[in-house]
């Protein structure tokens, strides 16, 4: 009993110095700042966006207006609203694919790492392989293959996301695997199985964690991509099916041009943010990076 | 008669900007090398030694800077040339053997196409093959293969390397080579043999060398004179013997003492009570105080005036201050 | 390890993927529901002549291990099977007027990027400051986080909307009679502005950091410093001793990542109707036309592994070092 509170009072003491040390980062804070603001658009975008997104309010290709900030789309649909709502959808499937990206390359990357041998070699070509393979062109012939459903999307985007969490944690795992307290374990006899969930998966969380930081950054822009072909989820408003209609639809010669102006800059400002707590999340880790810029 | 001196420098102060103070890594130095001397510059790591020679071939890196003084290369004060006139003296008046020469070659060029490379561009041949064929006689000069000038560093053992560092820097026949712990990183057996070369071929060409390491047996073994730095300061120099038999400063007695003897196993230089100082912010006075057992109240209080002890030799200690230089302070 | 032995160990490592991944696409395209091409009928319009074609011909009456021998056979030789929209072999759309435009594009703004981003990384890096320092660091984050596809509706919105400079769309200009084939080629070029300055913009953050990052720990390097030594001019040391050091890792970038240069080409030809095979791609998508996205899939991938492969030739090449590991 008491073991595991002093185990948890050291984690969070832990958890109070990293802050610390992040909070000091500027960049960061502004990342965590822009962060904060989608995550709470997205929750309460019914309540914030002015308008229904998916009802017509105005003329079509209405230009700016105090009625409608950013004018409004080919159906007389508010922009705004749309771009307010399609913060749900970016950062779903951003979350959603890292997460399942992460969860899939930890455990290629610690069997791998751990077991080794033939199993590793056998592995680690398939990984190759997901790496080099285009990564829009295979989404592309996955979605087409599974359907548009935002799941499907999700699960695509996962699917050539993992290789480098795999490559990442079979290195970490490589060597955590030589270190005492695994030794020990493996001399006490403990199984594989347990080792790797007690002594290897903790260890290797905080490089995965970092490292979903950008996952998310580039799952967000693939979904835009995939759904501005065209193939994305027909029933979900997101900023790459605004983009897709924008076009289609003749935004470009329209009255409106905020209609394609407006997802593209929610999109890099979603994008910057991730980018900065990455970037700063590499300062707190990696102190050295500081000390040989200077 | 004095022979032509090859390189005066001259109350040269070099210092660095740093975002935290300003570190005055040489500080007021003067130092003299005639034609075909072998003069040993001596002291520990950080004391100034390798700045000394980056300031005689004007490459002292940001956030460093001369600040003040002179530095007379062949006649030439070399501290008021522009970047361009700087660039054709290098290597053709002054080359250098670099501290850690394994590192100093160019990983993707063949090592006689780098020796080709430097005649070519001070103009002393027309075309790579001519470069090439001096490199070949380069080799032979410094004991190596003339075959090997084909060869990529890689290829080449450690010892190897650093004969091909030692015939680049003899290529423009230059007044004076700069020799910057030309035998760091090998083992004792070809340390020794390196060191046979350097000495062999300075006398036969009559180069002088400017020889900075803490390795005390070395350079009681090929050196003429000594300069002993210590915190940016000479604070000792004279001619060898004299220096190993007859030394003055406090420092150098305490570095002489920390070798056994000229033939014996050799032993770390540093067997010195005490960290060398901050030179940021380096002690009141003279700046070997703290560590000095013969410490007077005045040392504390004033930098020591520079007594001579010979023609071109000096101490600066105030134990062997005048009376009369004594009062007045 | 000589280059002969390095070259035959890629080359096995090089087969290996290739069945991986056919492997891989065998099982994708089963993935399918039911038997492949009984979904395509109700799609588009398709015969049950070309049906019985593409049964025989991916041997769907088979054994699993015999269909995916079969399946191999077929991608190897090239016979990647009919397009359903333009009713032609899917390996004669790919290996046309398409695969030109698209080299075309590529090239010009991959040449661009990689030159400029090379210049302005040696330079930077030489003469680093702090100014240059942020700035380079903001804008690389910046260019980062720009979708591709939307850097080109900008473009076209202000270039191609809000001032007439160059045209909305496709290769040439329609129904135009040309007088010389000069002219040709300068309608064309015009067409390819705006495409490839839009992938040259988005390349540029990246090629720039590389290089000005690797220039800048080359140059703390012994025999840079020995270089300046020597007396050697600044262009030389620069150029010959850094930037020669400098290259290896942004040629190994520009060869490993044709894997993201595929897919920007993809949303930049959507983007500006650029007759080349990734808006081909884009129409198999949308028009489910299977021969012709199994086809692209394959021959794309493909390049890519090849891409990897010679770069890593070229790597070993350019520093003798590699090939003694």
């Amino acid at each position: 009993m008491e073991a595991v509170s002093v185990k948890r009072y050291r984690r969070f003491e832990r958890v109070i110095e990293f802050w610390r040390a992040y909070s000091r980062t500027r960049l960061g804070l502004i990342g965590l700042g822009i962060l904060l603001f989608y995550t709470l658009m997205a929750i309460f975008a019914p309540w914030i966006a002015p308008y229904d997104p998916k009802a017509r309010v105005g003329g079509s290709f209405e230009p700016p207006s105090a009625e409608h900030p950013l004018g409004t789309d080919e159906m007389g649909r508010d922009i705004l609203s749309q771009v307010i709502y399609g913060t749900r959808v970016s950062l779903l499937v951003g979350v959603l694919a890292a997460l399942l990206a992460a969860a899939i390359g930890s455990a290629v990357g610690m069997v791998s790492g751990y077991f080794g041998g033939l199993v590793d070699d056998l592995l680690m070509r398939i990984t190759d392989l997901f790496l080099v393979i285009p990564g829009l062109p295979f989404i592309i012939v996955l979605s087409v293959v599974l359907g548009p459903s935002i799941w499907n999307i999700i699960l695509v985007i996962a699917i050539i996301s993992w290789p480098s969490v795999a490559r990442l944690v079979r290195s970490e795992t490589l060597s955590l695997k030589e270190r005492l307290f695994v030794q020990a374990s493996r001399v006490s006899g403990a199984t594989d199985l347990y080792i790797i969930v007690h002594h290897i998966l903790p260890n290797v969380l905080p490089i995965v964690a970092a490292s979903m930081v950008l996952t998310i950054t580039s799952a967000i822009i693939l979904e835009a991509g995939l759904s501005f072909l065209g193939l994305g989820d027909p029933t979900k408003i997101s900023w790459g099916t605004m983009l897709y209609f924008a076009d289609r639809q003749g935004a470009l010669l329209s009255d409106n041009p905020y209609y394609i102006i407006a997802p593209g800059i929610a999109l890099i400002g979603i994008g910057l943010a991730f980018v900065f707590v990455s970037y700063a999340l590499d300062e707190v880790v990696n102190p050295r990076l500081r000390e040989r810029e200077r | 008669m004095k022979t032509a001196t090859i390189l005066e420098v001259e109350n040269l102060k070099v210092y660095y900007f740093t975002q935290r103070g300003v570190v005055r890594a040489v500080d007021d130095v003067s130092l003299e090398i005639d034609k075909g001397e072998l003069v040993a510059l001596v002291g520990e790591s950080g004391s100034g030694k390798s700045t000394l020679a980056y300031a005689i071939m004007r490459m002292v890196p940001p956030p460093g800077r001369i600040v003040s003084g002179r530095i007379v290369l062949s006649g030439i004060d070399i501290t008021s040339l522009s970047e361009e006139e700087v660039r054709k003296l290098r290597w053709s008046k002054v080359s250098m053997i670099f501290q850690g020469a394994m590192n100093s070659l160019n990983p993707v060029m063949r090592v006689g196409d780098q020796i080709a490379e430097v005649l070519l561009y001070h103009g002393a041949v027309y075309d790579v093959e001519e470069g090439r064929k001096i490199a070949r006689e380069l080799f032979k000069l410094v004991g190596l293969d003339p075959e090997r000038v084909m060869s990529y560093p890689h290829e080449l053992s450690g010892g190897q390397k650093q004969r091909v560092v030692i015939a680049m820097a003899l290529a423009l026949n230059p007044d004076l080579v700069i020799a910057d712990e030309p035998t760091t990183g090998l083992d004792v057996t070809t340390q020794a043999k390196i060191m046979d070369t350097i000495r062999d071929i300075q006398r036969e060409t009559g180069i002088s060398v400017l020889l900075i390491t803490h390795d005390l047996p070395l350079v009681a073994e090929v050196s003429d004179r000594v300069y002993v730095m210590y915190a940016g300061k000479i604070v000792e120099t004279g001619d060898v013997d004299k220096i190993f038999y007859t030394p003055q400063h406090p420092y150098t007695k305490g570095l002489i003492g920390a070798v056994p003897s000229h033939i014996g196993p050799k032993k770390r230089l540093i067997a010195l009570p005490g960290e060398p100082p901050d030179l940021r912010s380096p002690p009141p006075g003279c700046r070997f105080h703290p560590r000095c057992s013969y410490a007077m109240p005045i040392c504390k209080r004033k930098e020591p005036p520079r007594t001579g002890t010979g023609p071109r030799d000096f101490v600066e200690c105030w134990l062997y201050a005048g009376e009369e230089v004594k009062k007045v302070a | 390890m000589g280059l002969r032995a390095y070259v035959a160990r890629r080359t096995i490592e090089l087969a290996i993927s290739l069945i991986l991944f056919m492997a891989l696409m065998f099982y994708v395209f089963r993935l399918m529901p039911g038997d492949p091409t009984a979904m395509l009928i109700e799609e588009t319009a398709f015969t049950s002549e070309m049906r019985e074609q593409l049964r025989r011909m991916w041997g769907l009456d088979r054994p699993l291990h015999e269909q995916f021998v079969i399946f191999m056979k077929n991608l190897l030789r090239g016979e990647l099977g009919i397009s359903f929209i333009y009713q032609k072999p899917v390996a004669d759309l790919i290996f046309g007027r398409k695969m030109l435009n698209t080299l075309a594009l590529l090239i010009a703004s991959h040449g661009m990027a990689l030159l400029i981003g090379m210049v302005l990384g040696v330079w930077a890096a030489w003469r680093r400051g702090k100014v240059l320092d942020i700035a380079s660091l903001v804008w690389a984050l910046v260019l980062h986080t720009i979708p591709v596809f939307w850097l080109g509706l900008m473009f076209l919105l202000i270039f191609a909307v809000h001032n007439k400079w160059f045209p909305l769309s496709g290769t040439i200009t329609p129904a135009r009679d040309y007088a010389h084939v000069l002219e040709y080629m300068g309608d064309y070029l015009w067409h390819l502005a705006l495409p490839a300055a839009t992938i040259t913009l988005i390349r540029l953050g990246g090629d720039f950091l590389i290089m000005r990052n690797t220039m800048v720990s080359v140059i703390r390097e012994d025999y840079v410093t020995a270089a300046i030594a020597k007396g050697l001019p600044e262009k030389i040391v620069v150029w010959k001793h850094a930037a020669r050091n400098a290259m290896l890792p942004i040629v190994t970038l520009a060869g490993l990542d044709m894997a993201t240069v595929v897919s920007g080409a993809v949303l930049t030809e959507t983007v500006f109707s650029w007759d080349g095979i990734g808006r081909l791609l884009y129409e198999a998508a949308i028009y489910r036309d299977y021969p012709v996205l199994q086809g692209l899939f394959f021959v794309i991938t493909l390049v890519v592994l090849l891409a990897n492969f010679f770069t890593d030739l070229l790597y070993a090449y350019l520093d003798p070092r590699v090939r003694y590991d």
